[in-house]
C-alpha cells in the first residue's frame, strides 16, 4: 500500500501552501498601498518643508492619511476629490501642480456645500486618478477641468435651490453639509 | 528528524487537558485512533473511517464535486463579509458596489473573489454532473442522490441568477430583465411567477428586495439542506462509485466467507449497500490521512485558483442600472445565453419546452436507464448510447451558448466577434 | 495485518520535515493573514455620518461674548473678544444635550449643572464637558476638529 502513502503529496503541500501565502501577501500589498495614499504623502511632505514654526510642524506631521470625503445627502453625491487634492482651500498653493493646485473663485460656491462634481463632473466616489476623473469605461460624465459658465451656472442654480429648500440655514445652524475629514 | 514542528505543537496541545477536552482524539498514531479522528469529529464524521482506494483516484472523479463544495464555502465566507456593507436598495447598492471597490480595505478582493467563485461553481457543478454522468454512478443504488444532484444544480443556477442583480448595474438589471421574461414563457404559471419573482410587473426595489432574501438565505439554506443529504447519500449508497461494487443488494454475501479484519464493529453489516458489504479489505484504506489530506491539497489548490483570479481581474460593474437606457444586445448570465438563444428562436418551444424537458429527463435519467452495468469507469463501452445522447446535448448546450456569447450582437442579429466591436454588454 | 504504512511514530524523513513544516506555516500564515484581512475589511474606511471635523462659519459670524449652540454637531461656539473656543453640548452623564443657562449650562435629563468653565458645579455628571481643538482653516473658517480634545483654558486667538 506504499504508493497510497500521502509522502508523495507532501511537495504539493508546500508549494500549494507557499502559492496561497504569497498570493494573500500580493493581495495585501495591492490594497495597501493605493495611489492616493502616495499623493497625500507628498503633500505632507510638502507641508512639513513649508512649515515655519516648530507647531505648523508638529501639526504637519500629525496629519494622518485616510480618505478624505464631501457628503453631500442633498445632491446626492460623495465626493472624494479632496482626498488627493488637499490644497484646494490653501491660496498659497495657487499655480502648484496638480493635484496639489489651489482651487481659486471656491467663496461663492464652498466645497463644503457643492463638493465638486456637481461642477467638474468625473466619478466622485473613486479614489485613483483615472476613474475620479471619469475616463473610464461604463462612466458617462469624464471630468471636465474647467467646467463651462453654463454648466456651472445651471449647476450652481439647481444645488442652490436645493440647498435651500432643504431649510437649512448657513450661519446660526450647521453647515448644510458635512466633511468627513 | 522527528516529526516536523507544527505537528510537534498540535500533538502537546491535544494530549493537554483542554486540548482532549475539544479535540477527544489527538493526532493518530494507531489504526484505532485514524478511526477515532473521523468517526469522532463533528467535521470529519460525514466521511467514513475507510474508504475503497479507488475513490482516491483523482482520475477518477477529478474531485469535481469537492471543488463545488469548496467554492461553496468561499462563496459563504465573502459572502457574509459583503452583507456587512450591502444594502438591497435601488438608491444605495450601486454606490456601495463603488465603495466596496474605492473605499473598504479588501473591498476589491473580496467581492471579486465571490464573483469569480460564483461563476466556477455553475461551471464546476455543471462538470461534476457530466462526471457522474459519464461514470453511470447514477445507476443503482445512487438513483436519488442524482436526483438531488439535479436539484442542487438547479440552486446553484438560481443562487447565481439572484446574485447577479443586487450590483443594480445595467448589465445587472438587464440581464435579470431578460432572465424573468424567459420564465415569464411558461404555461399557465410563467407570468404569475415572474409576478411572485419581481414582486410586481417590473424589475425595481421589489424584485431587488425578494431576490436579496432569496440569495442570502432561503436559496443557500436550501443548498445547504440538500447538501447535507446529498453527502449522506454518498455514504449510504457505498461511497463513491467503482467499478467492483457488488452493486446489486439481491446478492446476498455469506459474510463468514469472508476474512475481516476489523477491529471494531462499527460498520460490520451483513447487507445492503454500505461501504463495507462484499468489499475486499485490502482495498480500503484509513480516510485519516489517505483521503484528508488530499482534501486539504485540492482545498489550497481551489483557494490559491480563486484568489489569483480575484487579485488580477476585477468583477465588471458598469453603469447605474437605467430602466429606460437598455443596451442593445441584452443579453442574460452566460449560463442563459443557451436558453435565450433558444429563446430567439421560440418563446414556447426554446424558452419553455426545451428546458422543461431537459431538465424532466435529467431528474428522470436514473429511473428511464435500464443498463445495470456501465459503473464506475468512463466511457464504458456498454453505454455508448446513452454516453452519445448526453454528449450531444451537452455539446448542442455549449455551442448555443457559445453563439449567445460570442456571436450575436445588436438586435440578436449575427456578429462576427473577430471582426466587429465586442457587444456592448458582455455577459460575465 | 493492518494494511497502513507502519512508519516509525513520529519520524520523518528530512525531506519531509522540510515540507511539511514549511507548508505548515505557509498555510497557517495564509489563513491568519486572511483572517486579519476580513476584520479589517469589516472596520470602515469613511463614515456617512456628521464629520468630527467641521467648519463653523466665519469668525465674524459669531458676535463678541457670544454663545451660539451648533445643533447638528452638538457643540457651543463661545466668543469672547478675539478668542473662539468650542465647547461639547454632550453631558458627561448619560449623554443628553445641555442648554445654555445665564451662566453655564444645564443638563434637563438628570439636571446636572456645569458652569462657563464646562466643569461640573452640582448634578450626577462625573466629569466637565469636553473642550474641542479650535483652529482657522486656510480658507479662514472656523474649524472645529471633534476629534482633539483640548484643556479648558486652549482656545483660539485671532
Amino acid at each position: 500500500m506504499n504508493d497510497l502513502s500521502v509522502r508523495k503529496f507532501y511537495g504539493w503541500f508546500t508549494m500549494l501552501g507557499l502559492l496561497v501565502g504569497v498570493l494573500v501577501v500580493i493581495g495585501y500589498y495591492r490594497d495597501e498601498y493605493r495611489e492616493w495614499k502616495g499623493y497625500q504623502r507628498k503633500f505632507i511632505q510638502e507641508e512639513i518643508r513649508r512649515a515655519s514654526t516648530p507647531q505648523q510642524r508638529a501639526l504637519a506631521e500629525q496629519t494622518p492619511v485616510q480618505i478624505r470625503q464631501i457628503l453631500l445627502p442633498d445632491l446626492n453625491r460623495v465626493d472624494r476629490c479632496t482626498t488627493c487634492h488637499l490644497a484646494v482651500e490653501d491660496p498659497s498653493y495657487g499655480g502648484y501642480p496638480q493635484p496639489l493646485a489651489y482651487h481659486p473663485l471656491h467663496e461663492q460656491h464652498p466645497f463644503e456645500r457643492f463638493g465638486c462634481t456637481v461642477c467638474h463632473r468625473g466619478q466622485g466616489r473613486a479614489t485613483t486618478t483615472a476613474d475620479a476623473h471619469g475616463n473610464v469605461p461604463h462612466w458617462d460624465q469624464p471630468m471636465a477641468s474647467r467646467c463651462s459658465r453654463t454648466a456651472v451656472a445651471a449647476a450652481v442654480t439647481n444645488s442652490a435651490a436645493r440647498v435651500a429648500s432643504s431649510g437649512r440655514n448657513s450661519t446660526r445652524s450647521a453647515p448644510a453639509v458635512r466633511r468627513n475629514g | 528528524m522527528k516529526a516536523p514542528l507544527p505537528k510537534r505543537i498540535w500533538q502537546w496541545f491535544t494530549r493537554t487537558r483542554v486540548g482532549r477536552s475539544i479535540f477527544r482524539v489527538g493526532l493518530p498514531e494507531s489504526n484505532l485512533e485514524r478511526s477515532q479522528a473521523m468517526v469522532s469529529s463533528f467535521l470529519l464524521h460525514m466521511q467514513p473511517a475507510k474508504v475503497n482506494r479507488h475513490s482516491l483516484r483523482a482520475s477518477y472523479s477529478l474531485g469535481l464535486g469537492l471543488i463545488s463544495l469548496y467554492l461553496f464555502l468561499i462563496l459563504i465566507v465573502t459572502g457574509v463579509l459583503l452583507m456587512f456593507y450591502y444594502v438591497p436598495s435601488t438608491e444605495k447598492a450601486y454606490d456601495i458596489m463603488k465603495d466596496l471597490q474605492y473605499v473598504v480595505s479588501a473591498g476589491l478582493v473580496i467581492r471579486n473573489m465571490h464573483r469569480w467563485a460564483a461563476h466556477l461553481m455553475v461551471l464546476f457543478v455543471l462538470l461534476h454532473m457530466c462526471r457522474v454522468f459519464y461514470t453511470g454512478a447514477y445507476k443503482r443504488p445512487r438513483e436519488f442522490n442524482w436526483v438531488i444532484g439535479v436539484g442542487l444544480f438547479l440552486l446553484t443556477l438560481g443562487l447565481s441568477f439572484t446574485g447577479y442583480l443586487l450590483p443594480w448595474d445595467q448589465l445587472a438589471f438587464w440581464a435579470i430583465t431578460v432572465g424573468t421574461n424567459i420564465a415569464g414563457y411558461a404555461p399557465v404559471i410563467g407570468l404569475k411567477l415572474k409576478y411572485l419573482l419581481l414582486g410586481g410587473n417590473v424589475v425595481g426595489q421589489e424584485a431587488l428586495t425578494r431576490f436579496y432574501a432569496l440569495h442570502v438565505i432561503v436559496l443557500p439554506a436550501a443548498a445547504l439542506l440538500m447538501l447535507a443529504i446529498h453527502l449522506w447519500r454518498v455514504r449510504k449508497d457505498g461511497g463513491l462509485s467503482r467499478p467492483d461494487e457488488p452493486g446489486d443488494i439481491v446478492q446476498q454475501v455469506e459474510l463468514k466467507q469472508l476474512p475481516t479484519n476489523k477491529s471494531y464493529g462499527l460498520m460490520e453489516l451483513a447487507r445492503g449497500t454500505t461501504p463495507q458489504v462484499g468489499q475486499n479489505p485490502e482495498d480500503e484504506v484509513f480516510s485519516w490521512p489517505h483521503l484528508v489530506f488530499r482534501e486539504l491539497l485540492l482545498f489550497l489548490l481551489v483557494t490559491a485558483v480563486v484568489l489569483f483570479l480575484a487579485i488580477f481581474w476585477n468583477a465588471p460593474l458598469e453603469e447605474l442600472a437605467n430602466p429606460i437606457h437598455p443596451p442593445n444586445p441584452a443579453k442574460a448570465p452566460w449560463y442563459f445565453l443557451g436558453l435565450q438563444e433558444l429563446v430567439s428562436y421560440s418563446a414556447f418551444w426554446g424558452g419553455v419546452v426545451v428546458p422543461g424537458l431537459l431538465v424532466t429527463l435529467l431528474m428522470l435519467l436514473p429511473y428511464l436507464d435500464r443498463q445495470r452495468k456501465g459503473v464506475g469507469r468512463w466511457f464504458a463501452r456498454e453505454r455508448v448510447v446513452a454516453n452519445t445522447i448526453f454528449t450531444v446535448c451537452l455539446v448542442t448546450a455549449i455551442v448555443l451558448t457559445i453563439i449567445g456569447t460570442l456571436f450575436r450582437g445588436p438586435n440578436w442579429g449575427w456578429v462576427v466577434p473577430w471582426e466587429q466591436p465586442p457587444a456592448i454588454t458582455e455577459g460575465h | 495485518m493492518n494494511h497502513s504504512t507502519s512508519e516509525n511514530k513520529n519520524e520523518v524523513s528530512r525531506r519531509s520535515f522540510f515540507q511539511l513544516t514549511l507548508g505548515w506555516l505557509a498555510s497557517t500564515f495564509a489563513v491568519v493573514a486572511a483572517s486579519a484581512g476580513a476584520v479589517r475589511f469589516l472596520v470602515p474606511n469613511v463614515l456617512y455620518e456628521p464629520s468630527l471635523r467641521f467648519k463653523a462659519g466665519k469668525p465674524d459670524d459669531y458676535p463678541d461674548g457670544s454663545v451660539t449652540f451648533l445643533e447638528a454637531e452638538r457643540v457651543f461656539l463661545v466668543r469672547q473678544g478675539n478668542t473662539f473656543r468650542c465647547l461639547s453640548a454632550i453631558c458627561t452623564h448619560l449623554g443628553c444635550t445641555v442648554n445654555r443657562a445665564d451662566h453655564g449650562y444645564h443638563c434637563p435629563c438628570h439636571g446636572s449643572v456645569f458652569n462657563d468653565q464646562g466643569n461640573v458645579v452640582s448634578g450626577p455628571a462625573p466629569r466637565a464637558l469636553e473642550w474641542f481643538q479650535i483652529t482657522l482653516s486656510k480658507d479662514n473658517r472656523l474649524l472645529v476638529d471633534k476629534n482633539q480634545r483640548v484643556a479648558a483654558d486652549k482656545y483660539l486667538v485671532l
